[in-house]
């Protein structure tokens, strides 16, 4: 059964909107509680970052897979290794200097802490790109079923 | 409801949904949308698929009363 909506066209179109802020302050809000907790010292036991990290993962998941299914990408970065490789290599030194910097905290030991920061970020830059590329592949692969053509005939 | 004016009109000029979107600068998948009926296209985009196709917007974006599909 079809709901009545009580919104109208722009009204539609704003909800959509605050929706779509309310997504991405969601999205960011739960990364930067992550790292504020790591860096303070609030998350030593995993169990207690549990909550904020599945909310993430679900979060990005579905973003993923939703766009994906659609073949939509994104609006301003375009789909190839270039800039995959890009922002592979901002995650990973974002998340090499997070781990730099929580090693140091805990452990006191510069080199150590350096060490654990380049191996961080090797790791994180090589995770990434490799799934930024299989998204890409698949992104790519529905654009292109859903750009196929249908016959007109088909469609009467 | 399904926009067959827009679609008859297309085929009448021999143009792909593919070429159309192009023209108009937007995807296939958005023209097969509003042929099927599935997408509201904005007024901009209404236009400029009206300039594309030598139409006016009353040729095939007018609904009868009666065809107006309920909100």
């Amino acid at each position: 059964m079809k709901r009545k909506n009580n919104l109208d066209e722009m009204q539609e179109l704003e909800l959509l909107k605050i929706e779509h802020n309310g997504c991405w302050i969601a999205f960011w809000g739960l990364i930067i509680a992550i790292v504020v907790q790591n860096l303070t010292g609030g998350a030593m036991e995993p169990r207690t970052l549990a909550g904020e990290w599945c909310v993430l993962m679900v979060l990005g998941v579905y973003l993923a897979y939703a766009c994906a299914r659609k073949g939509i990408w994104d609006r301003h970065i375009p789909m190839n290794a270039k800039t995959n490789l890009i922002v592979s290599v901002i995650a990973g030194l974002a998340n090499g200097a997070l781990m730099g910097i929580m090693s140091f905290r805990n452990y006191g030991k510069p080199v150590g802490s350096v060490a654990a920061g380049i191996f961080s970020a090797l790791l994180t830059a090589v995770l990434c790109f490799f799934a930024l590329t299989v998204s890409m592949r698949a992104t790519k692969k529905r654009k292109a079923e859903l750009d196929e053509e249908p016959s007109d005939a088909d469609e009467m | 409801m399904r926009n067959l004016k827009m679609k008859f009109r297309r085929i009448e000029l021999d143009i792909s949904q593919t070429e159309l979107a192009k023209r108009v600068d937007v995807t296939r998948q958005t023209i097969g949308l509003i042929e099927a009926g599935e997408f509201n296209p904005s007024i901009k985009l209404c236009n400029k698929i009206c300039r594309a196709l030598g139409v006016t917007l009353n040729d095939i974006f007018w609904e009868e009363e009666e065809n107006e599909e309920e909100k």
